[in-house]
C-alpha cells in the first residue's frame, strides 16, 4: 500500500506539471496590436463528418465565435463572430478557406493549407478588440467553432449580416450527427496580465 | 454534342463533353449546402470559396445500386455537369434531384480524381429505400363530349425488386363502353436479373353501354353480346431482349359476365387470349436536335383450346417518331390494328377518341367499334418560354371486313404546361364546325 501511495505521488509529481502544462497550452491568448487573439494548436474541429465532405469535394461552412466574459456565469462582455467556407483541393490535398461575410465585398481568404495551417488561419480571424475587453476584472476567454447546418444557417444569416441572437441560440444548441462543435475556454485573466510579454 | 453512356451493371459513366466551355450555370441552379439566403450573389460566392471549381468534370457516374431508370431532365442535368467547370450549388441540385425523381434514400456526392490533374469525376453514391411508395395518376381528361376519364394508382416497392400496385379506373374514352373498376398488380423486377420482370395482374372492372351502341345491336344481333362486369386475371413475362428491345408475353383470362335481354338469364363468358408485345424504343441524340423512335408490335389471340367462349386474333401496330430541334418538336404517330374472328367489344377498334380521330364523335362514326383500324397524326410543337403550343392533324379510318367507312380528318390546335393540356379538335367535314375541348395531364 506505501509502495503504491509512493509511486502515485511519483507518478503525480512527474506528470502533473507535464498534464497542467499541456492543459494551458491547449488555448492561449495574446494581444497583437489592439486586438485580442487566441491561438489553440489542439483545437481540431475538421475531422469527423464535415472533414468527410471536403473530401468529397463539397464546400462545409463552419461558424467561429471568439467571446470574453466575466464573473463566474460567464456573462459575455464582448463577442466576433466569423463565418467560414471550407474546401478540399482534391488533387494538392489542401484546404482553402475563405470568410463568409454576408453583405461585404471582401472576402479573407488563403488556400494551399494544411489542415493544421487551415485552422489556425481561422482561429486568427476571430479577434476582440481590446477596447471592449473589461480591463478591471478578471475575464474568461472562449473560443468555439462549429460546422453549419445550412437550416440553422437559413436563420442565422441575413441581408444585414449575422444575426447574433441567432447565432447564440445555434452556438448553445446540442449538436446533430453530422456536425462538429469543439470550443475551449481560458480564464481567469486580466487584461493586464494579457498585455505582459510572454517570456 | 456527344453524349454517351457508357452502362456497367452498376454504374453508368457519362462521357467527356467535347467542348469544355464553361458556363454560368450559377444562374439555372438554386444553392445547395450553401445556404446563404441571398440568391445569385452567394451562390457565386460560394463557388469561389470552393477550391475544386477550377477543375472540369471529366466524367458522372453513379454507384451503389442498378438497374436505375434515369429520367430525360436527369440525363440533360448529368450532360450539363460534364464538361463544365465544378460547382459544388450545382452538384447540390443535381443530387436532390435525384433524390426526388428517383425515390431514394441517399445521394451522396463524391469528387474524386479524373484521368488528368485539371479534371475530376462525380460519383454519385446512391441508396434506394427499403420499402418505396409512389402514387401516380397516369391519367385525368375531361372530355366535352365523352366526360370524364382519370386512372390513379397507388404503388410500394418492397425488398427492392417486388412492386405491389392498386389501382382505380374511370374510363369513358378509350373502349366503346365506359368501364370502371380497379386493378391489383404484382411485379418481380428481378427474376434472376433485372431483364426479367414477372407480372400478375387483376382487374375489375363495370362497364356501362352507349345508348347509340345498345341501339346498333339491336339492328344487329350477330354482334357481340355487351356484359356489364368484366374480371381479368393476367399473367406475363418482359424479357429486356436487346437494350432498345423489349419482350412482353402472358395470358389474359377475362370472366365476362354478361348483360341479359329483360326476362332471360345468361351464363359468363370466357375471353382467354394468349398475347405478345414486342416493343422498341430508342433515342438518337445529336449536336442540336434529337429523335425519338418508338416502334410497337402486340397480338393477342384466344383460341376455344383455353376454354374461351371467343376465338380470334387480333394485331395491333403502333409506330412514333418524334424530332426535337431547339423549341420546336415534330411528331408522327402511325396506328394500325387487324382484328379476326369473333371477339368481345373491349377488343375492338374506336376512333374518335382522346388520341385518335380527335374531335370527332366515336359512336357517330361507329357505335360498335370496328375490326379494321389505320390511323396517322401528325403533330407540332413550339416551346414557349411559359407554355408549349400545338397543332396536329388526325387522319384515320375504321371499318369492318367487308365494308369501308371512308379517310376521316381532324384538326386541332392546343397549349400545354408541364403535364396539363388544354386542346380543342375540330372534324373537317361539311357543314357545321362542332368542336371538341379537351382539357386535362398525361393524355
Amino acid at each position: 500500500m506505501i509502495a503504491l501511495t509512493r509511486r502515485w505521488c511519483l507518478i503525480a509529481v512527474v506528470w502533473a506539471p507535464l498534464a497542467l502544462g499541456i492543459s494551458a497550452q491547449a488555448l492561449s491568448v495574446r494581444v497583437d496590436n489592439d486586438y485580442l487573439r487566441v491561438n489553440a494548436p489542439q483545437l481540431e474541429f475538421l475531422t469527423g463528418k464535415p472533414l468527410a465532405r471536403l473530401e468529397d469535394g463539397n464546400t462545409v461552412n463552419y461558424f467561429g465565435q471568439l467571446t470574453v466574459a466575466t464573473g463566474p456565469e460567464r456573462t459575455v462582455q464582448s463577442r466576433s463572430v466569423v463565418r467560414f467556407a471550407f474546401s478540399y483541393d482534391i488533387w494538392t490535398k489542401r484546404f482553402k478557406v475563405t470568410v463568409m461575410t454576408p453583405g461585404s465585398q471582401l472576402r479573407p481568404s488563403a488556400k494551399n493549407l494544411t489542415r493544421e495551417a487551415a485552422q489556425a488561419w481561422c482561429l486568427d480571424q476571430l479577434k476582440i478588440d481590446l477596447a471592449r475587453v473589461p480591463a478591471e476584472h478578471p475575464v474568461y476567454v472562449r473560443v468555439e467553432m462549429r460546422s453549419e447546418d445550412p437550416r440553422e444557417a437559413d436563420r442565422i444569416i441575413g441581408d444585414g449580416g449575422i444575426n447574433l441572437s441567432g447565432i447564440i441560440a445555434v452556438f448553445s444548441r446540442p449538436v446533430k450527427d453530422k456536425q462538429v462543435h469543439v470550443a475551449e475556454e481560458i480564464g481567469p485573466v486580466t487584461l493586464a496580465e494579457l498585455r505582459k510579454p510572454h517570456p | 454534342m456527344a453524349f454517351a453512356v457508357l452502362s456497367t451493371l452498376d454504374m453508368k459513366l457519362f462521357g467527356v463533353r467535347a467542348s469544355l466551355g464553361w458556363t454560368a450555370l450559377l444562374t439555372c441552379f438554386s444553392g445547395g449546402n450553401l445556404a446563404f439566403g441571398q440568391g445569385f450573389q452567394a451562390r457565386e460566392v460560394a463557388a469561389e470559396a470552393n477550391a475544386n471549381t477550377r477543375y472540369v468534370v471529366e466524367a458522372v457516374q453513379i454507384s451503389g445500386e442498378s438497374g436505375l431508370k434515369l429520367s430525360r431532365t436527369l440525363q440533360a442535368a448529368f450532360e450539363q455537369l460534364v464538361g463544365s467547370h465544378f460547382d459544388p450549388a450545382q452538384l447540390s441540385e443535381v443530387s436532390r434531384q435525384m433524390r426526388r425523381e428517383l425515390h431514394l434514400k441517399s445521394v451522396t456526392p463524391h469528387l474524386i480524381r479524373g484521368s488528368q490533374p485539371d479534371m475530376v469525376c462525380i460519383d454519385f453514391e446512391v441508396q434506394r429505400r427499403a420499402v418505396v411508395f409512389d402514387v401516380t395518376l397516369p391519367k385525368f381528361l375531361y372530355h366535352s363530349k365523352q366526360g370524364w376519364s382519370a386512372e390513379g394508382t397507388a404503388s410500394t416497392t418492397v425488398a427492392r425488386y417486388n412492386r405491389l400496385t392498386f389501382g382505380l379506373v374511370s374510363d369513358g374514352g378509350t373502349l366503346t363502353e365506359r368501364y370502371a373498376g380497379s386493378a391489383v398488380s404484382y411485379e418481380n423486377t428481378h427474376v434472376g436479373t433485372d431483364r426479367v420482370h414477372l407480372a400478375f395482374e387483376f382487374d375489375q372492372l363495370h362497364q356501362q353501354w352507349n345508348r347509340a351502341t345498345l341501339m346498333a345491336l339491336n339492328r344487329d344481333p350477330n354482334d357481340p353480346q355487351t356484359y356489364r362486369d368484366r374480371r381479368n386475371f393476367q399473367p406475363s413475362i418482359t424479357i429486356l431482349l436487346a437494350r432498345p428491345l423489349i419482350l412482353q408475353a402472358g395470358g389474359s383470362f377475362q370472366q365476362l359476365q354478361m348483360q341479359p335481354a329483360p326476362g332471360s338469364t345468361e351464363p359468363d363468358r370466357s375471353a382467354n387470349a394468349l398475347f405478345a408485345t414486342l416493343r422498341y424504343h430508342r433515342i438518337f441524340e445529336g449536336s442540336n436536335q434529337t429523335q425519338q423512335v418508338a416502334v410497337d408490335y402486340n397480338i393477342r389471340s384466344a383460341k376455344r383450346a383455353f376454354s374461351s367462349d371467343y376465338a380470334y386474333t387480333r394485331h395491333l401496330w403502333g409506330a412514333n417518331y418524334t424530332l426535337t430541334r431547339g423549341n420546336q418538336t415534330f411528331q408522327d404517330d402511325f396506328t394500325a390494328g387487324f382484328l379476326t374472328g369473333q371477339s368481345p367489344f373491349f377488343e375492338r377498334f374506336v376512333v374518335g377518341t382522346n388520341s385518335l380521330l380527335r374531335g370527332w364523335n366515336r359512336f357517330e362514326i361507329d357505335p360498335l367499334g370496328g375490326t379494321r383500324l389505320v390511323h396517322n397524326s401528325v403533330t407540332y410543337r413550339y416551346r414557349l418560354p411559359v407554355l408549349t403550343g400545338q397543332v396536329f392533324y388526325d387522319a384515320g379510318a375504321l371499318w369492318h371486313g367487308k365494308g369501308d367507312s371512308g379517310i376521316r380528318h381532324s384538326l386541332g390546335v392546343g397549349v400545354s404546361r408541364s403535364i396539363f393540356t388544354l386542346a380543342v379538335a375540330f372534324p373537317v367535314r361539311e357543314g357545321r364546325i362542332d368542336p371538341v375541348f379537351m382539357v386535362g395531364m398525361n393524355y
